[in-house]
């Protein structure tokens, strides 16, 4: 009995095993243990909930699952096929936590260099200041010891007619020089108000050597009174010329200087160069629009456009008292986040090539806008633009 | 509404949908055409993401990217229009990853260009502080030495 039923039996075991070993699943395939490795990283967690990551992330572990069920039903192509879709889905979620990464850096240095740029800015002014009296002093000891030369000159040539006239009777008295002198420094004062040293130099120069010389005169040798006014005198000339000739040069750099002309002034120059479509007035200044500036997608500029940066340069440095903003866009190719950072790349080239033309870093702001905010809708590559703010420090 | 009526709708509505089945999508109709489409919008936006790549960190994934297109190409080529779906398939996902890499890259690129430039801020107002230093004894010694001359 119970050998027949070995008999029976045993052939269907024997079958039933070796089904058994037939069904199962061979070894997972190198793609799926690899997105199986890279899944169970610690890091993952890091990157599942990075912003913007966690889609991607989500779908790798998608296509895990469905890599395996695959695997289990012996679908062994279709499970490396899923694998490999999972480890390019897994890698974008890390190549996205990598620019949120970079990003909170971007974010990060902007602020120092916000925090900092208030503090360049001041000890420049102050530096600049400083240069400012250094030079007007080195001017003023300059003039003086021209003066001096020139005095000790005249004396030298008036000196035999000076012992001469001390001698002869005067005609004038020494309080009388001494309150004509008083006079012609109330006229200097009065060519000073307008600048007389500096819009009628040489004239004003004369006659400072002459009062010198009269003041030195008539402490050396009172009684030649009538030769110390006779230079008073020419001093007094020279004053009031000096001032006459220097009034309209000075109100005419007065009203040049003042704010609302110099706006004026820099609104019609940048139509003549730049043409008045892409001039546009804004308040306090003026916004110029440097249209298909760059190659698409890229930071570079387009071949031929150095006159017109230049051009920019001439009048950022002409008109120095303006604030510069320099705004970056593009046109809607490319993504959108690798739009923002070429945009960026742009206001950052165009600054840079100012600041080797000479403008002062400290004056220039930059921003990058990428494709928002197209300007032009009938030309795509227009939109590969910058867009230079120049506003009236006032 | 009467017979009559009924059946002009149906005239109607039956025009319209013969009409959309024999001229609408014609894209569709034939997969090879729509595979070849999407291959040569791909070698484009392939080629694109190239020009971005200024530091070159996607330059091993846009080899494999486009072996895989050379591989749609031959699949499609021998009329095996499921096996050019799925490299096709490979394709657009490596797109997105080559996409965001050059994007992090760039925008790393940036960030280190503003912390350069902060540092570059910083040894700036050291170099001014030094300067105003040496400006402040210069017009020290400028004062003393106008008033000596115009003595």
């Amino acid at each position: 009995m119970n050998l027949a039923f070995t008999k029976v039996v045993t052939p269907f075991l024997i079958f039933a095993l070796v089904a058994a070993m037939g069904c199962k699943p061979g070894p997972e395939s190198e793609e799926l243990l690899e997105l199986e490795r890279m899944l169970q990283d610690p890091k993952a967690l890091e990157i599942r909930d990075s912003p913007g990551a966690s889609r991607f992330f989500q779908e790798a572990r998608q296509f895990r699952r469905v890599a395996r069920e695959a695997h289990d039903e012996r679908k062994d192509d279709l499970s490396r096929e899923y694998a490999v879709l999972g480890t390019l889905r897994y890698r974008t979620a890390v190549a996205i936590a990598m620019q949120f990464e970079a990003k909170q850096r971007l974010d990060s240095a902007n602020v120092k260099l916000e925090e900092v740029n208030p503090v360049l800015r001041a000890t420049n002014a102050e530096r600049n200041k400083l240069v400012g009296e250094v030079t007007q002093l080195e001017q003023q000891i300059g003039a003086s010891v021209r003066a001096r030369a020139e005095n000790e000159r005249q004396q030298a040539d008036q000196n035999k007619s000076t012992f001469q006239a001390a001698n002869t009777t005067s005609q004038t008295s020494l309080a009388q020089v001494h309150d004509r002198i008083r006079e012609v420094e109330a006229v200097r004062a009065k060519a000073l108000e307008v600048k007389a040293d500096q819009f009628a130099k040489a004239l004003f120069d004369r006659a400072d050597g002459q009062l010198h010389s009269a003041r030195d005169l008539a402490n050396s040798q009172p009684g030649a009174t009538d030769i110390i006014m006779q230079q008073v005198e020419h001093a007094m000339t020279m004053y009031r010329e000096a001032q006459t000739s220097a009034e309209p040069l000075f109100k005419d750099a007065e009203r040049k200087m003042q704010p609302d002309n110099r706006i004026a002034a820099i609104r019609t120059e940048s139509q003549n160069n730049f043409g008045a479509p892409y001039t546009i007035t804004e308040f306090n200044g003026v916004r110029i629009v440097m249209a298909r500036l760059f190659e698409p997608q890229t930071g570079n500029f387009r071949f031929n456009t150095e006159s017109l940066i230049d051009a920019l340069a001439k009048v950022c440095q002409d008109y120095g008292e303006f604030t510069i903003s320099i705004e970056g866009y593009t046109q809607r190719k490319g993504g959108a986040t690798e739009n923002l950072a070429t945009s960026q790349l742009r206001a950052h080239k165009v600054r840079d090539y100012l600041i080797n033309k000479g403008v002062k870093s400290e004056r220039i702001t930059t921003e990058g806008f990428g494709q928002d905010r197209l300007r032009y809708t009938d030309s795509a590559d227009n939109n590969d633009r910058v867009e230079i703010i120049l506003r009236h420090s006032r | 509404m009467d017979v009559l009526a009924k059946s002009k709708y149906l005239v109607i509505v039956l025009t319209v949908f013969v009409g959309f089945m024999a001229f609408g999508e014609p894209a569709f109709a034939n997969p090879a055409a729509r595979y070849k489409q999407q291959i040569e919008q791909f070698k484009t936006m392939l080629e694109e993401q190239k020009q971005a790549d200024t530091k070159g960190v996607s330059e091993k994934d846009r080899a494999l990217t486009e072996k895989w297109l050379q591989e749609s190409e031959v699949l499609l080529a021998n009329g095996n229009g499921e096996a050019t779906g799925r490299r096709l398939r490979r394709v657009e996902y490596a797109l997105d990853l080559i996409r965001a890499m050059v994007a992090a890259s760039n925008i790393d690129a940036l960030a280190q260009q503003q912390e350069e430039n902060f540092h570059s801020s910083g040894e700036q107002i050291n170099a001014f502080e030094v300067e105003i230093t040496e400006l402040q004894r210069k017009k020290e010694t400028l004062n003393q030495e106008l008033q000596r001359v115009r003595q």
